[in-house]
């Protein structure tokens, strides 16, 4: 079978630098992303998970261009998006949509759902101002609002509604990707299971695929066919959904999946919980970043760092103890 | 038995809008044991922080108003104390977390003057002493060089340590009662596994009662649940019990509807989900007021509000259904 790639992300960076202090001549950048790579397929869901200040959302900016790059390279179906110029990107990302996670803040609290709707369409050229409603209403419908929606205004909905609105803004103008940004993080458990379920009913109706950003391991592994986890920049495991649960092999997955609450309190799981903090990205610990909260580090992990490597077929793990 | 540490009855908090008197906890009863961490979960909205917060009174009054209830701990009602007397009680013998540590502590103060300051309102100690015993509260909750944190301002700490902080100070002054409000929330899953793991180590110490909406938290900590909705309790019992066999249609929908690390999904299954949004506290429904959003509502479910009723030991539960019927 053929997979066509959609998304291909080779060695991307992104540093940010902070302001300088005073007589400061030189500060350390933030290496908010430092150097990954990975592959989307057409129709698939790639997860990415990890802890706060781990990168994970600077990528998904970084992908769509919503910040500039530090280096790397970025491919959508084959066409070079950091070559681009910023009117050609603009017309690609119709091609590529975004959902944020607090739903409040990604709209325009002054204008009505219709006409946040709206919008997409009137941005990429769609003059038309009765097909643009009656677009806009359909919108609705696919994501299971009512029609009476269309003139409220957003502090009249509910997050779980307003964040309906956002995936609806998503799909409007039928692209192949979305980058969904910890979408149902700011969400009442009852109304997340909604969301998720609107999310996969769209992915096979639309012909989708979803880059899907969350801290939630549980969420993702319902959710996604392959997951990526990230540690201070960087892909420290790679692997089918499957592959991650069932057999983690970085120290960092096994201590993540560990770490979640589990309903059947008392399963025989064993509690390492991992000591202290994630270090600070502008400071990050020499050879591999993990190595300083690593209950199986050796010697060797002090110095170097880790690549990427693939230890069976399609499970990539950076990792000295499991290459 | 012995008697419980904290009693709440039938405790009732209004808040005036611009849209009328809301009622945000309707008439709540429950109590905290010795030794217990009791856990209240619900979504957002379901009045649970509102109920923590009364006990302290620590609303803002106005708009808040607690309309009727009592608020039974050491033989006196909180709610017919007077300020000052309050005041000593709070940090003291009943003290509280919260959910952010970043906005509940003061940026302008290093952690070891927070700390101290909860000593030097309720103790004899000098500034010496207290910031001693603070350095030995830091160590208590596993802060590294718990010395040198004591200089530290907020902003010089994750997260975590924050939270431990806040938990540091919680504990100065050995309450008998700790109110733990989402204290997990805001933290990432590793720094939540030790914040629990914390938690439950101090279940010698102190009664905890612990506000969450993570059912999966509860199932690490609590050994008894209450469920509330819209305002109300639909549901309590022994944690363990209650998560394995759930009576209320909400309890079964809401852990049925979180995604469950290894149960291997099927091509194109979907979660199952509770239809419909939470109820706002000025479109209370009628009767019971899950019935809209209940796959088993009855015609008498739109009438009438069914009242708390126990099943068997130690199970309570608010539903017309006959019990065991889902």
């Amino acid at each position: 079978m053929n997979i066509e790639e959609l998304l291909v992300v080779r060695d991307l960076k992104k540093h940010f630098l902070p302001k300088k202090k005073f007589l400061e001549t030189s500060s350390a950048p933030i290496r908010a992303v430092d150097g990954i790579s990975f592959i989307l397929h057409k129709g698939e869901t790639l997860g990415l998970v990890g802890e706060s200040g781990c990168g994970k959302s600077t990528v998904a900016r970084t992908l769509l261009r919503l910040i500039e790059p530090t280096s790397g390279q970025v491919s959508f179906c084959g066409t070079d998006l950091f070559a681009l110029k910023e009117t050609e990107m603009r017309n690609l990302r119709k091609e590529m949509q975004i959902i944020f996670q607090d739903p409040y803040s990604s709209v325009n609290p002054g204008r009505r759902i219709g006409h946040i709707l709206q919008e997409p369409f009137e941005i990429h050229g769609f003059r038309n101002k009765r097909e643009n409603a009656e677009k806009a209403n359909q919108l609705l419908e696919q994501v299971g609002l009512a029609p009476d929606y269309f003139n409220r205004y957003p502090h009249e909905l509910s997050g779980g509604q307003l964040q309906r609105v956002g995936i609806a803004r998503a799909i409007a103008l039928n692209p192949k990707l979305i980058v969904a940004d910890e979408p149902v993080s700011a969400l009442d458990v009852s109304i997340q299971a909604q969301v998720i379920n609107l999310l996969l009913d769209l992915k096979d109706k639309l012909d989708i695929s979803y880059l899907f950003i969350s801290h939630d391991l549980g969420v993702v592994e319902y959710f996604c066919d392959r997951v990526a986890v990230m540690y201070l920049g960087k892909i420290v495991e790679l692997a089918d959904s499957e592959q991650i649960y069932n057999s983690p092999q970085h120290p960092y997955t096994i201590a993540l999946l560990n770490a979640i609450p589990s309903l059947e309190s008392g399963r025989s799981k064993q509690k390492v919980s991992l000591k202290g903090d994630i270090p600070n990205p502008a400071n990050p610990p020499k050879g591999c970043a993990f190595h300083s909260r690593c209950p199986i580090k050796e010697k060797q992990c002090e110095e170097k760092i880790p690549a990427l490597k693939e230890i069976a077929p399609g499970h990539h793990v950076a990792c000295f103890l499991k290459h | 038995m012995s008697s419980p540490e904290l009693e709440i009855q039938n405790l009732t908090v209004s808040f005036s809008t611009t849209k009328g008197k809301l009622i945000a906890v309707n008439g709540i009863s429950f109590h905290l044991n010795p030794g217990e961490t009791l856990a209240l979960v619900g979504e957002s909205g379901c009045g649970k922080t509102v109920s923590a917060l009364s006990i302290l009174r620590l609303l803002p009054e106005p708009p808040a108003e607690i309309l009727s209830g009592k608020i039974i701990f050491d033989g006196q009602d909180l709610l017919s104390l007077r300020a000052k007397v309050l005041q000593d009680l709070r940090g003291h013998s009943i003290s509280m977390i919260f959910q952010d540590p970043t906005t509940s502590l003061n940026p302008v103060l290093t952690v070891g003057e927070q700390i101290a300051e909860t000593l030097l309102r309720h103790t004899a100690m000098n500034r010496r002493e207290a910031l001693q015993k603070s350095a030995d509260l830091l160590s208590r909750v596993e802060l590294p060089s718990p010395k040198e944190k004591l200089q530290y301002y907020p902003h010089q700490l994750s997260g975590g340590m924050r939270q431990r902080v806040m938990i540091a100070m919680a504990l100065a002054c050995s309450p008998r009662v700790l109110i733990a409000d989402e204290p997990t929330t805001a933290l990432d899953v590793l720094i939540q596994a030790q914040i629990l793991e914390l938690l439950r180590s101090l279940k010698k110490e102190t009664s905890i009662l612990i506000i969450t909406h993570d059912l999966g938290v509860v199932a690490e900590i609590a050994q008894r649940v209450l469920v509330m909705y819209a305002g109300e309790i639909v549901e309590s019992g022994p944690a363990k019990a209650l998560l394995k066999n759930p009576f209320h249609p909400y309890t079964k929908g809401l852990i049925a509807s979180i995604p469950k690390l290894g149960t291997k999904k099927r091509p194109g299954a979907r979660l199952e989900e509770i239809p419909g949004n939470v109820p706002s506290l000025d479109q209370r429904p009628s009767g019971c007021p899950f019935h809209p959003r209940c796959s088993w509502a009855m015609e008498i479910c739109k009438t009438q509000n069914p009242q708390l009723r126990m099943i068997e030991a130690q199970r309570q539960v608010s539903c017309h259904l006959e019990p065991g019927s889902l």
